[in-house]
């Protein structure tokens, strides 16, 4: 086999086992008669150091995702797909959920603040000055927090139904992560590159699972998510006043070093997580019946997800907060490994056969 | 048959198997022949429409040959092919007649016309 060969089906393993089988073999013979030179003598040349070209990538590409679609479509867990997938699509939307809210209640959190900054919260003592200086409040800071409320565009959005709206809100949301990530960057306020990275692979993740609200997914509960909105901006103020207060207060000489691991995006990540994924722990040890919850899985995908971020942004933070960060990854993979053993045992309970739409209540 | 739109690669496929079957490569050379090199087929673009067209009925494999120790298979139009493809020639020739129709009365903008 040439290097040709082997390069093209390398390729060819985009697409999905049942078709390889069936059609690989003439595809490599159509694609290496196609790269055949008129001279015999070039052949051995082209066979060592040829490369399917481009255009012929992206015509495999193109068949991959095309044929890639509906299994895609079934994991999402559209009607008639496998109870399996069902489930996991459950899971999965519960989790783009939580994580929406997270980012709703943060930018609402985010927006309280300049307010607060600008002098236009009636009743509540000002700032203080060193924190409301023009270099500090200016056109970025206010266009940032603004550009942030697409998360709440993107919650709400959700919560009633308009889907499309939701996405592209999301979309919104992570551009402007991104490019605030850019923007720390270039003026030399990031430590590592890594947050850049770390911040386009999340937030893709996160569009990818807000593809689990199809249109035949099952409906939110109105109340009931509005409800978790409004609790979730309570957590969100409090857990900023909190820390802030405590750490600028109590621990002053710690401050900037605890301040570091626990309010970037990770830490925050990290404590919630914990702090939401600890008492569900503790109520399906006690009430087996939950166990079956599609939170298990919703849990088990945030856990993971937060690992990972805490995991690449520890080079962020500087030297003396490492060890909290480490600190913050070991809690996290403690809470992980049960949650993932939970939700793993769930879903191999369920068949991954397609059984007509029976898998409604799962939702 | 299939009531989806017939794109214009399977369109050119259906047309180089009218003649006599073919195998995949002979086909993408056939295609580039009848579109007089528009049409330059990718592999990946050519198996995937050959899937669907198999799919469909509007061809079938033929035989199977071994040239230079590699596989051919070679593909022949069905009778259902041989249907589609006419319609399809049928709907695109009305539609070039309606084109033409309109043409003929239309002076462009620079030559005085309404443009």
């Amino acid at each position: 086999m040439t290097r040709l060969e082997r390069r093209y089906r390398l390729v060819l393993r985009l697409l999905p086992a049942s078709y390889r089988a069936a059609w690989e073999e003439e595809m490599v013979a159509a694609f290496l008669e196609s790269m055949a030179p008129d001279d015999p003598e070039d052949s051995e040349f082209v066979g060592e150091y040829g490369w399917p070209s481009r255009s012929e990538v992206a015509s495999v590409v193109a068949l991959a995702v095309r044929l890639h679609l509906p299994a895609l479509r079934l994991r999402l867990g559209v009607p008639g797909a496998p109870p399996r997938y069902a489930a996991s699509s459950a899971g999965v939307r519960r989790a783009a959920q939580a994580l929406l809210l997270l980012h709703a209640s943060f930018a609402m959190v985010g927006l309280g603040t300049m307010l607060w900054l600008l002098g236009l919260v009636p009743r509540v003592p000002r700032a203080p000055v060193e924190w409301t200086q023009p270099g500090l409040i200016n056109r970025g800071y206010v266009t940032f927090t603004l550009l942030d409320l697409a998360w709440v565009v993107a919650y709400l959005a959700l919560v009633f139904g308009y889907r499309r709206v939701a996405w592209w809100s999301a979309c919104i949301g992570v551009a402007t992560a991104v490019s605030n990530d850019i923007g720390r960057y270039v003026l030399g306020a990031a430590r590592s590159f890594v947050a850049l990275p770390a911040t386009v692979l999340f937030g893709g993740l996160l569009l990818v699972a807000l593809l689990a609200f199809h249109r035949d997914a099952p409906a939110l509960p109105v109340r009931r998510s509005l409800a978790s909105l409004g609790a979730g901006i309570g957590v969100a103020t409090a857990f900023v006043v909190l820390v802030d207060a405590v750490l600028v207060h109590l621990l002053t000489a710690q401050r900037d070093v605890a301040l570091n691991a626990l309010l970037d995006w990770a830490g925050v990540y990290s404590v919630l997580l914990v702090a939401a994924a600890l008492p569900y722990l503790v109520v399906v040890a006690v009430r087996p019946a939950r166990r079956g919850s599609p939170w298990s899985l919703a849990f088990a995908l945030l856990a993971a997800a937060v690992l990972g971020l805490r995991l690449v942004t520890l080079s962020e933070l500087p030297s003396q907060a490492v060890g909290l960060g480490l600190a913050e990854a070991l809690v996290v993979a403690a809470v992980c490994a049960p949650l993932a053993a939970l939700a793993r045992r769930t879903l191999r309970r369920l068949s991954p056969e397609p059984v007509g739409a029976s898998q409604g209540s799962l939702g | 048959m299939s009531n989806r739109p017939v794109t214009e690669p399977a369109f050119f496929i259906l047309a180089a198997l009218v003649e006599a079957p073919r195998h995949g490569y002979a086909i993408v050379g056939e295609v580039a022949e009848l579109s007089e090199g528009r049409v330059q087929l990718k592999i990946g673009t050519l198996y995937g429409v050959l899937d669907r067209l198999v799919g469909e009925g509007l061809i079938e494999p033929d035989r199977e040959e071994v040239w230079q120790g590699r596989l051919r298979r070679y593909y022949r139009l069905t009778d259902s092919g041989g249907q589609c493809l006419a319609a399809e020639a049928q709907r695109q020739a009305a539609n070039a007649r309606v084109a033409s129709d309109r043409l003929r009365s239309w002076r462009p903008a620079t030559l005085g016309g309404a443009g």
